[in-house]
């Protein structure tokens, strides 16, 4: 786990969306979907998946409904809505552009100044 | 979907905590287990597996609080725990919850009931349509109250040729009526009303019709009934809600009325405290309608859309005043019905408000003052109880407790304190309220009220409560979170004087609070007493008054005054002949007026021989009376006779004079012997003055006697068709029997109605008096008690606090005496400090109920010390039970205690 980066703040709900954006899932379907999405590269606290996850409803951009887990027990299953459709949309462009002028900042040499 | 599902999530999350936190839980249980089950087939043994599994996760607890914190229920779950904690710290003090909460209930309860009066008699608006374009038309400039409308004939011009107005209506001041239905005789609260009257206001009736406007004219055909509408109450009240009433025929008088419809519960009428529960048509009193110069309704009106008040009025002034020079009138009436003036009538006609209005206010602040001393009571209690939590609050701001939380949480018991006050405050309001409407219901005068506890009032006793809540916590809570938290220890030897200090302050406020009610409640009894006792020039005690009322033949104009006067004359010296052979019956007399009986006879007077005076002075109160009147009624003869049973029709007219009356137009000089002559009036004749008798006060005992000029009733200038009978009796009551048998062999449809005494009369004309004493002393005494439970409290703690010192003054040989009185000084200084600055208060307050007072100067010194000295007494009765517990302190254990 030596080469897990923390997850910056403010791009767990990014990829929140983005994992369920793929098909539903219940709360640790998520956690694995972004491990196996991102290479096992992030470490996700998994007590804070939750909060995100509730908060993300309450934002009107998940909702929930209750299904059976793989293995028969009542688990509840989180999907996007429309309006999370969007935002997931809007974060995903927004986050192209900022790593966009990030990666050119960073490749700046002296001579380009 | 989202904003409804989202609040949905949040309602069902926030009414079902334990719902919520069952889902957070299953989940998470969920994601631990299938983790545990990914580390097993990892081949992790069972244990280690799970251990890494609950580690990965973390706290669970945690994550939960932040889920919730993340649905927005932080808040909300802080605030049911605080709830919680609050109703058990109150719970385990009970003697502590219940005097806060009674304190409080009783502020509350008192501001509420007296609101709902207020908001009754002085704030609500009709409940008719648009009240607020509504206007009196009122013909006497404003002059009075707005119910001064002009005579019946200009009114129907006005009616009719007016531009501004969608409807304009006719209605007389209504009272009393009897009328007889299914052959019983009944008295009802009627009122006559054109026929637009239900149009204007708005006012729909909910079964049967209102009035048409075929209803302003008589009808063509003699065998139609004119039509009545009656009100929700009565319809229930008399008829049991019987739809069959329609079509129903009641006789008036001699007249028989149809009830054609029935108004809703709300409305009864244009004047608060006389609600009105039937209703007919101008037309039945229809004599008065074709006088050109009666005045004797009022006239309400609904403005245009978009017409102004000015236009308007300007509009019908000029109709009136075209019509008031045809009339021709000079004198008295042209110079008071001199211009038209609108009155908003949005609120009704405002006698009462008039009449209560300074009352009313003044009670309001009186309760508003004895909530602000329950506030205080509440305060010192909750300082002394954080005092004792010093310690846990300097725990739990150690531990890391935000300052504002802390405020907060002590904050919602003093809103649970406050809920529960105002709980119990309605309580006591309720009963309050219905205790006044029977106070107010009581009297002759009969001011009927229907408030209710509607939005309006819980709406305000929901503000109350808030601000009582805010005053009586802030305090102690910021108080008690200065506490160091850096020191826990340090607080039990560094702050009991800044305890007591705030203690003390709330004290004397209480203390200086308390004596501007209770000098306000003395300056009120001391002016029922100097009432009780002025000289009314009547004797007050064992005599009844009752009025008898005579169905005389129709007014013919035709006929010889002198002797139709004399004729009738006669009829009531039948009557008065039958009672005088009477048993049980000291003395009785007739007269047209009576001491307190508030109705009066204006007419002009002018002396033979001497230049006429200003209109003026020449106007004086007029009272046909029989010879007994004086003896009965206790009023002596200054000069001259009293009239005897030789002032006959046909002897020499004679007439007495009052004192003021007297006084004005002969100044010194013996009035007896000179001549004197009712101008205007059908009989002409001088009457000779042979008497002078001493003032009287009629109607009400504030004001000063009026003019008065007693004539004999055989003599009258006035076709006499109601009489008071006035008895003087060991048993004034026990003779209305034996009234009503003579007046019905002796008088013409003879009606017998108000009977009352004299005492009660009196204590009808102080209503007001009494109602403001009368709660100024409850509130008085109860803002004494608050006082003394708050002298109390600061006492016993100072008790509780130098119990160590005293143990040692004790030990060291200090008398029990004295221990006594190092307390007792405690409580002289508080009550000093509350004096000195109260007593200023007083003299500054007591200037504004100045009008209430009578004969009573509002700095009235006896008032004052007297609340002074009571304040001191009880006072001293409070702090003695916290001193004698001091002096009983035993040395040594004293000592062991610290």
């Amino acid at each position: 786990m030596s080469d897990s980066t923390e997850v910056l703040q403010g791009t767990l709900d990014l990829l929140i969306l983005k994992a369920v954006s793929l098909g539903r899932l219940h709360g640790y379907g998520v956690l694995l979907r972004i491990q196996q999405i991102t290479g096992d590269r992030l470490q996700i606290q998994q007590g804070s998946l939750y909060p995100a996850l509730y908060r993300l409803e309450r934002q009107g951009y998940l909702t929930h409904e209750w299904g059976e887990s793989e293995n028969g027990r009542k688990a509840k299953y989180y999907r996007l809505t429309a309006a999370g459709r969007r935002r997931f949309k809007e974060e995903t462009e927004y986050w192209q552009r900022f790593s966009d002028a990030i990666g050119l900042a960073l490749k700046a040499v002296p001579e380009d100044v | 979907m989202s904003l409804r599902s989202r609040l949905v999530v949040w309602l069902r999350s926030a009414w079902r905590p334990s719902d919520l936190d069952r889902e957070m839980d299953d989940e998470m249980r969920l994601h631990i287990d299938m983790s545990k089950r990914d580390l097993l087939r990892q081949g992790i043994p069972p244990d280690e597996a799970r251990r890494q599994a609950l580690a990965a996760f973390g706290s669970i607890d945690a994550a939960k609080d932040d889920c919730r914190d993340a649905l927005g229920l932080r808040l909300l779950t802080e605030l049911r725990g605080d709830l919680r904690y609050a109703a058990r710290l109150l719970r385990r003090s009970p003697a502590f919850t219940a005097v806060a909460v009674l304190s409080l209930g009783l502020g509350i309860g008192a501001n509420t009931a007296i609101f709902a009066l207020v908001d009754t008699v002085l704030l609500k608006t009709m409940p008719v349509k648009e009240p607020w374009r509504l206007y009196f038309v009122d013909n006497s400039g404003g002059k009075s109250n707005g119910s001064n409308g002009p005579p019946y004939p200009c009114f129907e011009i006005l009616r009719d040729h007016n531009r501004f107005f969608s409807g304009l209506a006719a209605f007389d001041g209504g009272g009393p009526m009897n009328v007889t239905i299914d052959g019983t005789p009944e008295r009802v609260r009627g009122q006559f009303a054109s026929a637009a009257y239900f149009d204007v206001l708005g006012v729909r009736p909910i079964l049967g019709r209102a009035f048409t406007s075929a209803d302003d004219r008589p009808s063509a055909d003699a065998t139609d009934t004119p039509p009545a509408v009656i009100s929700e109450v009565f319809w229930e009240r008399r008829f049991a809600r019987s739809p069959d009433i329609l079509g129903k025929p009641i006789l008036l008088g001699r007249t028989w009325i149809t009830i054609v419809g029935v108004t809703a519960r709300a409305f009864r009428g244009l004047r608060p405290g006389s609600p009105v529960d039937l209703t007919l048509p101008m037309r039945v009193s229809e004599n008065r309608l074709t006088s050109k110069a009666y005045w004797w309704f009022s006239v309400i009106g609904r403005l245009k859309d978009g017409a102004s008040v000015e236009e308007a009025r300007a509009d019908l002034d000029g109709m009136f005043q075209a019509y008031m020079k045809d009339l021709g009138l000079k004198g008295n009436s042209r110079t008071y019905f001199d211009q038209i003036a609108l009155v908003p009538a949005a609120r009704g006609l405002n006698d009462l408000r008039n009449d209560f209005a300074t009352p009313l206010w003044i009670v309001m602040a009186i309760v508003g003052l004895v909530l602000l001393i329950g506030c205080a009571n509440v305060a010192n209690l909750l300082v002394a109880r954080a005092s004792a939590r010093q310690s846990e609050i300097a725990v739990r701001l150690a531990i890391g407790a935000g300052r504002g939380r802390l405020v907060r949480q002590l904050l919602t018991e003093g809103a649970l304190l406050v809920t529960l006050g105002a709980g119990v405050g309605l309580l006591f309001a309720r009963w309050g309220v219905s205790t006044l409407v029977r106070f107010l219901a009581g009297g002759q005068g009969s001011i009927l009220l229907e408030p209710h506890f509607d939005g309006r009032v819980l709406t305000f006793v929901a503000i109350v409560a808030a601000l009582t809540g805010l005053l009586f916590s802030i305090v102690p809570a910021l108080h008690a979170t200065r506490t160091d938290a850096a020191k826990p220890d340090s607080v039990r030897t560094s702050t009991p004087g800044r305890r007591a200090r705030i203690g003390q302050a709330l004290v004397v406020i209480q203390v200086s609070l308390s004596l501007v009610l209770l000098s306000g409640a003395a300056l009120f009894i001391r002016t029922l007493q100097k009432l009780n006792s002025v000289d009314a020039g009547f004797a007050r005690h064992g005599i009844a008054t009752m009025r008898v009322e005579a169905m005389l033949a129709p007014f013919d104009a035709t006929r010889d005054a002198h002797q139709e006067h004399a004729q009738v004359a006669r009829m009531w010296e039948g009557l008065l002949e039958r009672l005088e052979s009477q048993p049980g019956i000291s003395s009785v007399a007739l007269s047209t007026m009576s001491p307190m009986a508030r109705r009066s006879r204006g007419v002009l007077v002018d002396v033979v021989g001497a230049p006429q005076r200003s209109e003026s002075d020449r106007g004086i109160s007029l009272n046909h009376v029989t010879a007994d009147y004086f003896g009965t009624f206790g009023i002596r003869l200054i000069e001259g006779r009293a009239f005897t049973d030789r002032d006959r029709a046909t002897s020499t007219r004679v007439a007495i004079l009052n004192r003021s009356a007297a006084r004005l137009y002969f100044g010194d000089a013996s009035p007896i012997g000179r001549l004197v002559k009712f101008t205007g009036q059908r009989i002409q004749d001088p009457y000779e003055i042979v008497g002078v008798a001493q003032d009287t006060r009629y109607g009400s005992l504030r004001k000063e006697p009026e003019r008065m000029a007693y004539l004999p009733l055989s003599q009258a200038v006035d076709r006499v068709s109601s009489v008071i009978v006035g008895v003087r009796a060991p048993e004034p009551t026990g003779v209305v029997g034996g009234v009503r048998d003579a007046a019905a062999k002796t008088v013409t449809g003879a009606a017998v109605t108000d009977v009352i005494t004299i005492d009660q009369q009196i204590d009808d004309s102080m209503l007001r008096e009494r109602l403001v004493a009368l709660l100024a002393t409850v509130f008085g005494g109860l803002a004494l008690v608050l006082a003394c439970m708050g002298v109390y409290g600061v006492l016993s703690y100072a008790v509780l606090r130098r119990t160590r010192e005293i143990g040692v003054r004790l030990a060291i040989g200090a008398g029990r005496g004295s221990v006594i009185w190092l307390i007792l000084r405690e409580t002289v200084l508080l009550i000093a400090i509350a004096l000195v600055i109260g007593i200023p208060v007083v003299l500054l307050t007591a200037r504004y109920v100045q009008a209430q007072l009578f004969e009573v100067t509002p700095a009235d010194p006896l008032a004052i010390s007297a609340a002074a000295a009571l304040l001191v007494a009880v006072g001293a009765l409070a702090a003695f039970l916290p001193a004698r517990r001091a002096s009983n302190v035993d040395p040594m254990v004293a000592l062991r205690c610290e």
